[in-house]
């Protein structure tokens, strides 16, 4: 057992956080290789490199907790149980998608597993989990709502308006900026002169919470306190995790001026996936044949999904939709 | 031979050059040069105070540009999609009242450039299909240029214009090559250019749809069926003097729209035909548009947007019924 301030983690829920930090990157990588084949049509937005935060934050979720995820969202839809089948389906544009096909990578949703959308319009999460929280306050039960969102996105004005309301009502928000540094090519820094976002939450009356996003169980353990404020109605956090994108800002693209090397060096030998397993070996709470099993299951699961999404045929294009709009 | 980014580039560099009240508002358009190179070079030349970088944030992207102008800069807002800026929508509408509510005494000479079009992948918000909201705000100029040469000189018009005025520019033209000559390149607004003559139907095209107007015209001409083909160009205001007196020539007329159909430039262009040229019209007026079916997958999107191939067989329908 690791021991924490707040909490003991079982070997158990060490080796989950583990499989599914795994899987994650499991589909990320094979996600880059179908970008390259031509199988993905639209934009890819990988999220390898930022796997401990997605999972540290999921890993606290029920099944009827709802979550709001940007455009960079294959992480999160994971980690709050989507199908692999669904996801490789949609990102392939077949009619086993989550959404039939018809909205590609930056629009995973899913009533049935509570991800209420992945949207390309940045801040969105914000606000719409502020509505979220509304009608979970109203129906006066404990459930929760996580918003991620990136630390672009909280340069933008439905951050500010957002957190200022869910800190206001105390609504049963968990907000999380991925803070991978940059929003596209342009640095966080070099766009404003306060770069800790967890102040602003602060500033507005959140709980707000510094945490290094490529240690899971540092995010898990924050996200433990955040999810049973939340819970018993005590209000919104904000957590900001530094964490560093181990691909471009999309699949294909070429970014000039490229990310500083010593930069990208430091970040890359800070890998989540790769700490944590040494952390796990180390303090023996898994084995060696452990850890290699979670590797070879996730990646079999992930073919096997790559494989019926390929087989899977796509949609025709005389749908319902147009029907209903005529 | 330049693409219509380069053309659109040169544009940019020989206004700023001209005249320093110009600068360019935008998102990532430091080093990298913009999402779409559209700025690459010319941080180097003007500065980073005059290319000036702002953080994705809609209200005040539009908000400062609208302050600059009004305290008597030129700004340009750099391409960027719609959705990037669209809830800075209402700043736009209020600010392009500005100059009739002064009397002239104050103007917003704004130009935004905002990528557009289908294809790639790009669902609904990246397609940014709004170019109606812009069309019916009052105090806007759109254009939807269909060439780098029109490209060029429609946005070095714009940028001189005390108007604000919308580029809407198609990201499926964004690599098209055309050789440009050294003259001055400026285009007026307001007007339509006739590019294929023909006496069997007028096809009105505009943006991305002129390149399918232009082949399947050919492919008809083949065939001994000749079609008048107008680039509309300018979305707002439109050019009906054009389109009327082609349409009188012909007596009928077919619209092929690079965007969806509901409430769009096309339906504004019919009622406008019909009230003006109803007793001139031999058909009913023919149209074509994105499908509302697009969407993500591959076979969504190539049923549902229009093609040089599926609008030469819309039109020899059309021309037979
Ligand atoms: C309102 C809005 N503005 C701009 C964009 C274009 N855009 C898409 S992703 C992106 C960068 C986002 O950066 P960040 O929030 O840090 O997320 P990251 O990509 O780093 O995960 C931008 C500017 C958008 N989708 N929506
Ligand atoms: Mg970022």
């Amino acid at each position: 057992m690791a021991k924490s301030g707040r909490l003991v983690l079982l070997a158990d829920t060490l080796l989950a956080l583990y499989r599914n930090m795994a899987r994650i990157r499991a589909v990320e990588k094979r996600l880059v290789q179908s970008f390259q084949e031509g199988l993905i049509s639209g934009d890819c937005h990988s999220s390898m490199g930022q796997e401990g935060v997605a999972t540290g934050i999921c890993q606290h979720l029920r099944a009827n907790d709802l979550l709001f995820s940007p455009h960079r969202g294959h992480g999160h839809a994971i980690g709050k149980g989507m199908p692999l089948t669904q996801l490789f389906g949609e990102l392939y544009g077949r009619v086993t998608g989550c959404c039939q096909g018809k909205g590609g990578g930056r629009n995973l949703l899913s009533q049935e597993i509570g991800l209420l959308g992945s949207s390309g319009l940045l801040g969105a999460t914000i606000t719409e989990a502020v509505g979220a929280g509304i009608a979970i306050q109203l129906e006066r039960s404990d459930r929760v709502v996580v918003a991620f969102f990136g630390d672009g996105a909280a340069l933008h004005g439905r951050f500010h308006e957002g957190i200022n309301l869910a800190a206001h009502w105390k609504l049963p928000i968990i907000f999380v900026c991925e803070n991978n540094l940059y929003a596209d090519q342009t640095k966080f820094e070099d766009l404003t002169a306060q770069s800790r976002v967890s102040l602003r939450g602060r500033a507005y009356g959140l709980h707000g919470i510094d945490v290094d996003g490529n240690d899971v169980t540092a995010v898990y353990e924050e996200a433990y306190e955040a999810v049973r404020i939340a819970r018993v109605g005590d209000g919104p956090s904000l957590i900001e995790c530094r964490t560093y994108r181990a691909r471009p800002f999309v699949e294909g693209l070429e970014e000039k001026p490229a990310r500083p090397l010593s930069e990208r060096d430091e970040w890359l030998g800070n890998d989540p996936i790769v700490k944590f397993a040494s952390k796990l070996l180390d303090a023996d709470h898994a084995s060696a044949a452990e850890v290699a099993a979670v590797e070879k299951e996730v990646v079999q699961e992930v073919l096997q999904a790559h494989r019926d999404a390929v087989e899977a045929p796509f949609p025709n294009s005389n749908s319902a939709e147009t029907a209903a709009a005529e | 031979m330049k693409t219509y980014i380069e053309a659109t580039r040169e544009a940019l560099a020989e206004e700023l050059a001209a005249d320093d009240r110009t600068v360019v508002f935008g998102r990532d358009i430091g080093p990298s040069g913009g999402v779409f190179r559209s700025t690459s070079g010319l941080i180097d030349v003007f500065g980073k105070d005059r290319i000036r970088s702002f953080p994705l944030g809609d209200h005040v992207l539009v908000g400062a540009a609208i302050g600059a102008a009004l305290a008597g800069l030129r700004p340009i807002i750099d391409l960027i999609s719609p959705h990037e800026i669209s809830g800075g929508l209402a700043h736009l509408v209020q600010a392009a009242s500005t100059e009739s509510l002064s009397q002239g005494t104050l103007v917003v000479p704004i130009t935004l450039r905002l990528a557009t079009g289908y294809g790639m992948g790009a669902v609904r918000d990246q397609a940014g299909d709004l170019h109606s909201l812009w069309t019916s705000t009052p105090g806007i100029q759109v254009v939807a240029p269909a060439t780098p040469y029109v490209g060029k000189g429609t946005l070095k018009s714009a940028i001189r214009s005390n108007q604000l005025t919308v580029l809407l520019e198609d990201r499926g033209l964004f690599e098209t090559r055309q050789e440009i000559g050294d003259d001055e390149c400026l285009l007026p607004f307001g007007e339509a250019e006739c590019l294929v003559e023909g006496d069997l139907a007028t096809v009105v095209a505009w943006g991305a749809a002129v390149p399918w107007a232009l082949g399947a015209a050919k492919t008809l001409a083949e065939k001994g069926q000749r079609v008048e083909v107008i680039d509309l160009r300018s979305l707002a205001p439109i050019d009906l003097k054009t389109i009327g007196e082609s349409c009188v020539k012909t007596g009928r007329v077919f619209i092929v729209e690079p965007s969806l159909p509901d409430c769009s430039v096309g339906s504004e262009l019919i009622a406008r035909l019909q009230e003006t040229c109803f007793d001139y019209l031999d058909a009913p007026i023919g149209r074509m548009n994105v499908d509302r079916s697009v969407a993500y997958s591959p076979t969504l999107e190539a049923n549902a947007i229009p093609s040089v191939d599926g609008l030469f067989h819309s039109l020899k329908d059309w021309l037979t019924e």
